[in-house]
């Protein structure tokens, strides 16, 4: 298959946080040193070289990118300080802005202006839209319903869910359809038919691989070099936010099927519980997350773009809203505070959830489905 | 403290091959030339090497003579066991404060006969053979050291008495005291020379515990014919090794080390070694694990393709880690870039990495000159004049100035022995009429854009 040297692709590149690999000189380090380089697998050199030679189908149909956990060991000990690990970091930044149909993530990944702008415009529209169901703020207790209209947190919220997943799925459909369209291109198709049941058992097995990679993150360990007590690593840390957001996502979801809304429920309420417990992890990931990111620790931290900073800023400034609430519901009596931390709290979850195609969060949703597929063509028979 | 003085021409400071190629091109034109040297033997890296790509002529044959030439010279004093401590312009002439170490042997009594060493009864490794034999505390630096005279190492002497009994010249002397030495001279050639970039200085080529892991200086001497154990074998268990993997551009081009440059040598080096282990142990794999190959010099291309001609293997992969096994085999880490792109822990039986060059001292704390960026000695013109500094009358040979073979190394104290004499010949000529004549054609020059 033929390519079309494009040299300019590198400062596109550039703009998404691959501060410099125009010095990279292709040594292979990175790809020796990386502790999960495996069969199938051998990153980064080879795609830098697709980056510098701007052979954009071979970058966007790499496997790597998907797997890196970014440990730094790559960046470390780069002896051109081409920053290999923060390449692929934006190999991936940009590879999510090409799948996504809305350009907005292109636009938030490379401008610092537009990403705040787009902040505050859109949560001064979510404000205007909760305040004008505003009813009263009684002081005898915090009667958070008839603070907003409930109407208008449920119907705001669907929207905004309805928005995001939509786009979601099309940058999922994007991704799909074009991953499969490289890796057709790249493969020279000498598998031939394929026997039905072989196809549904590597199809069953790719499941099981991509499935248990996504949720228990084994590789991720691999990547501590340094001793770390198991409470601060990565992956733990990482699992925390993960498993506690989704738990959250979860209580969240079940309170709308099938709690009356604002009605009050003791604290050891089944989704009350697991909403708490779950939060409690968000909370704990997403600040040491923040701490490493201020503090700077690794090379991981080293680099963070406005967007990194986003999601898990959201992230943690919804979960500490939602507890200082969740504690208000059981005073015995409301405070102004109290209802402005709600409003915060119900804006900054929609803006959360606004922004997950696009910020960091979407690797949340393209990385299961890129490594099913990658796991699947190389497990499949005649692949 | 004793003060000697010292009046002389030409001021050479390091006593290896670059300095003492200075000080007997100086001598034969007539100059008076003292050679300072730290260590107790001149002779420098060279003479510790085993052969010299791309003739492999014997390295000792090519320095002894020189050493030897330099030391009987009449017009050349040699100072071993000395350091410079400042070098300061005092007019037209340089003024050097040195501070010679006490050798507890007196240099005029000591006749090398090395009774002193045989009845020494401690063993401490052995720094020429790269701590991988062993010398004593009282010894003659080496088998062609020059001077062939003993050294006394305080550090490790107990202070038993059995060398000063059995001394047949009783020159040893347990109260010698540092002696300052003045030395005023017309000019300074620096031959400061270079060090191999420690080996532990990249931890993912330092495994804990690593005992075959080899400098490439260390190989040398294996290599030698005088070698620590007189033949190739590994450190931690004497087995002849099988297998043996040469790790290129171990601190050089290594930006995460802070040290971007190129070392030069280290590819020619490692396949003159390489071609020289396929001679002392013909059944084993060398594999030399490179980024490129320059072979620049004349010959250099001829000789890596005889390498290649000869079976030693060229693989192109930066090594990434180097693990050591309890049986301390070596597993190199690499991405094979020229196959398939898979990565492999190749098992090796010893690792020499190829180290890098680095400055052998920082000059600035002793001599007015100014250093690059990477901490060699600036050359005010490197392409022009590459002999000079940025000050007129100090000029420097050698590695001191940068990374170098021995071909360029010996070019370049020439050039420097050259410019040396200029700057000498200048200083005998009536400097004021030169100068006037300057100024004055400045001044015509000046008038007649005015008018």
């Amino acid at each position: 298959m033929a390519h079309t040297v494009d040299p300019t692709f590198v400062n596109e590149l550039a703009g998404y946080g691959a501060s410099d690999i125009k010095a990279c000189f292709n040594c292979g380090n990175c790809t020796a040193v990386c502790s999960l380089t495996d069969r199938g697998a051998a990153f980064p050199r080879k795609f830098i070289r697709y980056a510098q030679l701007g052979i954009k189908d071979r970058l966007a149909a790499s496997k790597e990118m998907w797997l890196c956990y970014y440990c730094g060991d790559c960046s470390a000990t780069c002896p051109r300080q081409a920053e290999p690990g923060e390449f692929v970091a934006a190999a991936r930044r940009y590879v999510i802005s090409q799948y996504d149909p809305t350009t907005l993530a292109r636009r938030l990944y490379t401008s610092k202006a537009f990403s705040l702008g787009f902040l505050v415009v859109a949560a001064a529209i979510l404000t205007l839209i909760m305040l004008a169901g505003y009813g009263s703020m009684p002081r005898e207790a915090l009667r958070l319903d008839s603070f907003i209209d409930v109407a208008y947190i449920h119907y705001t919220g669907q929207t905004v869910i309805i928005i995001a997943g939509l786009i979601a799925l099309l940058s999922l459909i994007t991704m799909v359809n074009r991953l499969s369209k490289a890796l057709n291109g790249i493969a020279s198709d000498g598998g031939g038919a394929l026997d039905e049941a072989a196809n549904r058992s590597s199809f069953l097995a790719a499941l099981k691989t991509a499935v248990l990679e996504v949720a228990a993150q084994t590789r991720f360990d691999k990547c501590n070099a340094e001793p770390t007590p198991w409470f601060l690593r990565r992956r733990f840390v990482h699992l925390s936010i993960m498993w506690g957001f989704l738990g959250l996502l979860a209580a969240t979801g079940l309170d709308l099927l099938f709690k009356e809304p604002f009605s009050q429920v003791p604290p050891y309420y089944p989704m009350r519980l697991l909403g708490t417990v779950a939060g409690l992890f968000v909370l704990y990931g997403a600040s040491v997350a923040l701490i490493n990111r201020i503090t700077q620790p690794d090379k991981y931290s080293a680099h963070s773009l406005l967007s990194d900073w986003l999601f898990v800023g959201l992230l943690w400034g919804v979960t500490l809203t939602g507890f200082i609430v969740e504690i208000a519901v059981y005073l015995p009596s409301g405070s102004v505070g109290a209802y402005i931390v709600f409003l915060v709290h119900v804006v900054g979850a929609m803006l959360l959830v606004l922004l997950l195609p696009f910020t960091k969060f979407a690797h949340a949703v393209l990385r299961p489905v890129a490594l099913f597929i990658h796991e699947f063509r190389t497990t499949r028979p005649g692949a | 403290m004793n003060t000697q003085t010292i009046q002389c021409d030409a001021l050479v400071v390091g006593g290896g091959i670059g300095g003492l190629t200075s000080a007997l091109e100086l001598a034969d034109q007539g100059y008076q030339v003292a050679v300072v040297e730290r260590e107790a033997s001149i002779g420098g890296v060279m003479i510790a090497l085993s052969k010299v790509f791309p003739t492999l002529d014997c390295a000792s044959c090519i320095t002894t003579p020189r050493m030897a030439a330099a030391a009987h010279h009449p017009n050349i004093e040699i100072l071993t066991c000395t350091e410079v401590k400042s070098i300061t312009r005092d007019g037209r002439l340089f003024a050097a404060n040195l501070m010679k170490k006490p050798r507890y042997v007196d240099e005029k009594l000591c006749i090398g006969c090395r009774q002193c060493e045989y009845v020494c009864p401690v063993d401490v490794p052995h720094e020429f053979e790269g701590g991988l034999g062993a010398r004593k505390a009282i010894y003659v630096p080496f088998a062609t050291a020059i001077p062939q005279k003993a050294v006394l190492d305080a550090e490790n002497c107990m202070l038993c008495g059995s060398c000063e009994k059995v001394c047949p010249s009783q020159a040893v002397d347990y109260f010698q005291r540092p002696e300052e030495i003045k030395v005023q001279a017309k000019s300074v050639v620096l031959a400061t020379g270079f060090q191999l970039l420690p080996k532990d200085s990249k931890k993912e080529y330092s495994p804990p515990g690593s005992l075959n892991i080899l400098s490439a200086l260390q190989m040398e001497r294996l290599l030698s014919p005088h070698g620590p154990y007189g033949r190739v074998i590994r450190p931690s268990d004497g087995k002849v090794p099988d297998s043996i993997a040469y790790v290129q551009c171990a601190g050089s081009r290594d930006k995460s080390l802070g040290i971007p440059y190129c070392s030069r040598v280290c590819c020619m080096y490692a396949i003159k070694q390489a071609m020289l282990l396929s001679g002392a142990l013909p059944l084993a794999d060398v594999t030399i694990y490179y980024m490129d190959i320059r072979a620049f010099g004349k010959g250099y291309e001829e000789f890596y393709e005889n390498a290649k001609a000869m079976g030693i293997q060229f693989v192109k992969a930066k090594v990434a880690r180097i693990a050591e096994d309890e049986e301390h085999n070596l597993n190199v880490r690499v991405e094979l870039m020229e196959e398939d792109g898979r990565v492999e822990e190749r098992a090796h039986d010893l690792v020499v990495l190829s180290l890098g060059m680095v400055p052998g001292c920082n000059p600035e704390e002793f001599v007015p000159v100014m250093r690059d960026d990477d901490g060699f000695v600036k050359c005010a013109s490197p392409k022009t004049a590459p002999a000079l500094t940025d000050q007129p009358g100090i000029l420097v040979a050698g590695t001191a100035a940068g990374p170098k073979d021995i071909v360029d190394t010996i070019a370049k104290a020439g050039a420097a022995a050259m410019e040396a004499a200029n700057y000498m010949r200048g200083l005998e000529l009536d400097l004021s009429a030169v100068t006037e004549a300057v100024t004055g054609e400045e001044e015509r020059a000046a008038e007649r854009a005015a008018s």
